[in-house]
């Protein structure tokens, strides 16, 4: 697909303070002279940040490691997860689209996205607050079809479950991830068939989803506040 | 002696030195392997990513890329098997499948075709790219034209860009097939920040990438249609670039840069787009006489429309009213009273013949040229303590260096192609010290920029030798052996201790230690330098301090060591040879010694004429306003705009009572001449320049010059027969060929090699030596072969900042225009692309001035006033303004101080008090 610059951008771009203080300390990372190593990190930031990858953003970020502005812009074009465009304000939908999805139903996904969000991916709904795209395989085939929304999995989606939870984030919610059919994890459809007491008594979802909840962080973008920034490498 | 492998190539087993690769050696046999990422020349490398070469070798899985690969011991490969043959096909089948059709393609003989055809590719079998995935036409450039349909994605121009240029605008965007060469974040060509080398242009295999003058509104076009092509040199700086110029219906169509030594291939924007000044209109097409009826002299002629100064006459009426002149005041006030001003840009000949026209018909040696603006004051210094002017390593020793320092020169913009090659040196992990009170742009490549304070050069480097011998980092066995008067330097430089001097020149005291640490440290350092060493009241100091930096780290003559003040015009070097100088004969000879004018005039078969040093051009001028000068002999310079304090030389040059002036324009200075003869543009005459490499190197006519122009050697010939003196050259091969008889330089450079060879360096050793791109490697043409320190002390700029004028004015050039504009403002691309006169500024003084980017400010200094556009420039410190020197209608010179350096006689164009306010 065709990886281009979008054409309305907004006229500058600078890091968060907390974010530019975790950029510098990026920056520390590798040796006087070797600064452009951290352009991916830095790009990232850039992204969590605003959403989406912007012109003066990796303007931005070329100018403070010093590399010419078209060795950063290869670098943005080339990798599939920076956006180049705006992303839906409140989140923005990854639907798996290879093998073992695809024969689960993830077409149908892509049909609702095509209805409820946009007809094209990497546009933003009507009302700004979502926007699509297919993506290669995100390696939760035992839980086919699902989509990746934030930081989370969404898993065993049926089509109207999607519908609902499209709605729910629209709403500004951020429904529960994990497998949406009730499963803990990727133990068989209908129920363990060996080792069926060994979470008797444990918790009631599974590791990531359980720190989805903690953190209620799924759409939540990383801004530095999160986590104290902690320079363990390098002279101190 | 170099590895040796042997391998079998299609049968036949072979030896090769190590490192070639198989497509080298297959080329080398005369076996065609079809290529298309891979451009044979020294300065790209193979990348291997189209695979339109793939060979078979015996026992590998995989077919292998020929271009990339290097054959080991005992190797067996095919080159023409059917699965290699089928697969290359297949390359070029697919790639095809994008093209446009050859008869609409945007060069109907690009590389592509060629090898389609060679391969017997007429139609591919594969569909075509959905259209609307590919980039529209990029016609935002004057010069160029980008039109992506025809794109293989080779990455030629990302490595043109990237690695031989090394500017860093072109880069692969997107992946698979959509991605496309972009520049900058995706911006149009034009708005990006191309400098306009055409190096991608010259590198695109497909048309994709071409010179806008070869296609036409449809964008096709075709690169092989030219009526034929001609080698010569370029015509613009001192780097001396090899062009050649494709010639369609008597015009030049476009430029291509060739393998000469100084350039391999490359050329920046003016060789390769600013070469249709020669077609300008405002060319002299006839000889000129003025009016009797023309208003007063003065800067009042407007170059298309002189006929109410001037009146169109023979050549014979023309020369005869020139020499008449002559005559007359040779007669009755005697010869002392015409003076010559000869040009740093016509060739070795024609120089030769002016310094010889005057020293032989007027008996005296007032004759100068430019180099007295720009190098005199390093030439003064060098030929005082190395007794040689010439640089002693050519610019690309630099390859061989691992430190290099680069002080008051900015290559980038002025010797392009140079810097291309320092760029890369830093890139392979050189350390580069700049020294510039500008910061200008190889600051981005170098390891120490030293932004001092504008005239404190001598400052800088005595603290820097100052830690050298204080750290005893000099070279004891290189100072005992080649050099005198080390202990008088050595006591000298106890004064200036970094600490003290960091006050003067504004660098921490740390930094400079560091920088003495580094270059004495280095295994090959070399040391170049431009007009912002020279351009000083201590201009020949600077030098001395750079030349004494250089003998105490016993950097001089050896590989990647050396001198190299970098010279400004294409022929300033061979100019100055060829005794364009008031003080020298040809080859540096002193005028004030007997027999060295005797072995000139029995060549020129005349009397002595004089052992007295001539006047240089300042003095020249000054002359004129004593009037003990009243005719001048004006060839291809343009003081009007050149000199210093120009208001001053402009009165002076209408004062005169007899000019003659020989141009290809009606220049600022024309606009007071008596007579002006229509001379020859470089591209339109025979003969050869000198590049700051020493390279002696061979211009070829490409083109007749216009209407009844003629070459200045033939005019300079008719000139001196109408003054009475014996010359029957009827060649400029006849002018070298006497040249050579009092040059021991030329020794075994003739002319013919030049035809056969395009470039010699002097000195050459023997017949089919190529010259010695190092010298001095035992010992200096010195008395006891020994360099001298000369210690050098403070001397501060002649015209200081005050209350009345507090900022210092510096002046300079632009990438994009040449020394008085005459030529660059005439040639469409460079004038369309800095179009206006203009001046830079830092962004907080621009904002105390309340002037926003664009506005007007007016400049004053003790010696007049302009008005010019202002830009914005950080890298410009917050007292300092600088002003390019090109254009007219804001000349610099009507700002700049005529205060001399004593010893090189060379103004201080670098500094002047000035005053800004917005207009």
């Amino acid at each position: 697909m065709l990886r281009r610059l979008h054409p309305n951008q907004p006229t500058s771009f600078a890091f968060s303070p907390e974010n530019q203080k975790w950029a510098e300390a990026q920056l520390t990372k590798y040796p006087e002279g070797r600064q452009a190593s951290a352009i991916i990190p830095l790009l990232w930031r850039a992204q969590e940040q605003e959403g989406w990858l912007s012109r003066p953003a990796i303007e931005f970020v070329a100018d403070m490691l010093g590399m010419a502005h078209i060795r950063a812009l290869e670098v943005a074009t080339f990798y599939f997860m920076f956006q180049l465009q705006p992303v839906g304000s409140a989140a923005h939908i990854q639907v798996c689209g290879t093998l073992s999805c695809m024969l689960c139903g993830a077409e149908d996904l892509v049909s609702i996205c095509k209805e409820k969000i946009s007809p094209t991916p990497h546009t933003l709904s009507e009302d700004g607050k979502l926007s699509w795209e297919e993506v290669e395989c995100l390696g939760a085939c035992a839980n086919a079809p699902m989509a990746q929304i934030g930081k989370d999995y969404y898993e065993d989606l049926s089509g109207s479950r999607f519908e609902e939870l499209l709605e729910q984030f629209r709403g500004g919610n951020a429904p529960v991830p994990g497998p949406q059919n009730g499963r803990f994890s990727v133990e068989p459809s209908a129920g363990l068939t060996s080792l069926s007491d060994v979470n008797d008594g444990g918790p009631t979802a599974n590791k990531s989803v359980s720190l989805a909840k903690k953190f209620n962080d799924t759409v939540k973008r990383i801004d530095g506040t999160d986590d104290t920034i902690t320079i363990h490498w390098g002279k101190q | 002696m170099s590895q040796k492998v042997s391998f079998t190539l299609n049968g036949k087993k072979i030896e090769v030195d190590k490192g070639l690769t198989i497509w080298e050696i297959a080329n080398g046999q005369g076996i065609k392997i079809p290529h298309l990422c891979h451009k044979p020349t020294t300065a790209y490398r193979p990348d291997g990513n189209c695979r339109a070469c793939m060979v078979e070798i015996e026992g590998e899985r995989t077919l292998a890329a020929s271009c990339i690969r290097e054959p080991s011991e005992g190797m067996v490969v095919f080159t023409e098997t059917d699965r290699a043959k089928s697969s290359r096909k297949m390359v070029l089948e697919m790639l095809l499948s994008d093209q446009p059709e050859v008869n609409i393609s945007h060069d109907r003989s690009s590389h592509f075709w060629k090898m389609a055809q060679q391969n017997e590719i007429t139609e591919s079998r594969l569909p075509k790219i959905e259209k609307e995935r590919v980039p529209l036409l990029d016609d935002s450039h004057l010069a160029m034209r980008v039109n992506l349909d025809a794109c293989i994605q080779c990455g030629l121009c990302v490595r043109a860009c990237r690695e031989v240029q090394v500017n860093d605008v072109i880069g692969m965007s997107g992946r698979g097939h959509d991605a496309y060469p972009t520049f900058d974040l995706a911006d149009p060509m034009g708005e990006s920040t191309c400098v306009a080398c055409g190096e991608c242009v010259q590198a695109c295999p497909t048309g994709a990438l071409m010179p806008a003058t070869v296609l036409d509104e449809k964008q096709t076009g075709d690169s092989g249609d030219y009526d034929n092509e001609v080698k010569s040199v370029c015509p613009f700086c001192g780097v001396g670039c090899q062009v050649s110029l494709k010639i369609k219906d008597k015009r030049v169509k476009f430029v291509e840069g060739i393998d000469g030594p100084a350039n391999e291939g490359r050329l920046c924007v003016k060789g390769r787009f600013g070469f249709d000044y020669i077609h300008h209109d405002h060319r002299l097409t006839k000889p000129l006489i003025r009016r009797d009826d023309a208003p007063q002299k003065g800067l009042n002629v407007d170059p298309s429309n002189w006929q109410k100064f001037f009146r169109e006459a023979s050549w014979d009426e023309a020369l005869d009213f020139a020499a008449d002149g002559f005559k007359k005041l040779k007669d009755n006030q005697g010869g002392a009273s015409v003076a010559g001003f000869g040009s740093a840009k016509c060739t070795n000949e024609e120089a030769y013949l002016f310094q010889k026209f005057i020293r032989q018909g007027f008996g005296h040696n007032n004759v100068d040229h430019c180099t007295r603006l720009c190098h005199a004051s390093s030439v003064a210094a060098l030929m005082e303590n190395v007794g040689s002017a010439a640089v002693t390593a050519t610019f690309n020793e630099i390859e061989n260096s691992d430190v290099a320092i680069v002080i008051g020169a900015n290559p980038v913009e002025n010797h392009p192609v140079a810097a291309t090659y320092f760029k890369q040196f830093t890139k392979r992990g050189g350390k580069l010290i700049v020294m510039d009170p500008r910061g200008q742009a190889l600051k981005r490549h170098a390891s120490h920029m030293l932004q001092f304070r504008p005239g404190a050069d001598v400052s800088m480097l005595n603290a820097i030798m100052h830690v050298i011998v204080e750290e005893r980092l000099y070279d004891q066995q290189y100072i005992e052996a080649f050099t005198e008067n080390w202990e008088a330097e050595k006591n000298h430089l106890k004064e200036f201790s970094p600490e003290k001097m960091s006050e003067i020149c504004g660098i921490e005291a740390d930094v400079l230690r560091d920088v003495a640490r580094t270059f004495a440290g280095a295994k090959a350092g070399m040391i170049f330098w431009g007009m912002g060493v020279s351009q000083h009241i201590h201009g020949t100091d600077n030098s001395r301090c750079l030349i004494s930096l250089a003998l105490m780290t016993g950097q001089v003559g050896r590989p990647g060591t050396g001198l190299h003040p970098l010279r400004g015009q294409n022929n300033v070097q061979g100019a100055s040879d060829a005794g364009l100088i008031p003080m020298f004969l040809p080859d540096y000879q002193t005028v004030t010694d007997d027999g060295v004018r005797n072995a000139f005039t029995e060549v020129w078969n005349s009397g002595d004429f004089s052992s007295q040093r001539g006047l240089t051009v300042t003095e020249i001028m000054n002359a004129v306003h004593e009037g003990s000068i009243q005719g001048m002999y004006i060839l291809g310079e343009n003081p009007a705009m050149s000199d210093p304090d120009v208001d001053h030389a402009r009165d002076a040059l209408a004062k005169l009572n007899h000019l003659v002036v020989q141009d290809i324009f009606l220049t600022e200075t024309a606009n007071y001449a008596d007579v002006i003869l229509p001379a020859s543009a470089f591209a339109e005459k025979s003969g050869t320049v000198t590049n700051t490499n020493r390279q002696v190197q061979m211009g070829r006519k490409a083109v007749h010059p216009p209407g009844e122009a003629k070459e200045d050697w033939w005019i300079e010939v008719q000139l001196a027969k109408r003054m009475g003196l014996d010359w029957t050259y009827s060649d400029p091969s006849e002018v070298f060929a006497e040249m050579k008889l009092n040059m021991r330089s030329l020794d075994n450079i003739t002319w013919e090699r030049l035809i056969n060879e395009n470039a010699v360096t002097y000195p050459s050793l023997s017949k089919d030596d190529p010259g010695q791109a190092i010298v001095f490697g035992n010992g200096f043409p010195r008395q006891n072969g020994r360099a001298r320190f000369t210690p050098a002390s403070i001397i501060p700029p002649d015209d200081v900042p005050d209350s009345n004028y507090p900022m210092i004015l510096t002046t300079g050039r632009q990438l994009e225009h040449w020394h008085t504009g005459s030529m660059t403002r005439r040639a469409s691309v460079l004038d369309a692309v800095e179009p206006e006169a203009n001046c830079s500024m830092h962004p907080k003084t621009l904002r105390k001035l309340g002037v926003e980017p664009g506005g007007h400010v007016r400049l004053t200094t003790k010696r007049g006033s302009i008005v010019v556009m202002a830009r914005m420039d950080r890298a410009v410190s917050e007292d300092m303004v600088f002003l390019p020197f090109a254009y007219v209608e804001a000349a610099a010179n009507i700002l700049t101080n005529s205060a001399l350096d004593p010893y090189g006689k060379i103004p201080e164009f670098k500094f002047s008090a000035v005053k800004v306010v917005k207009a």
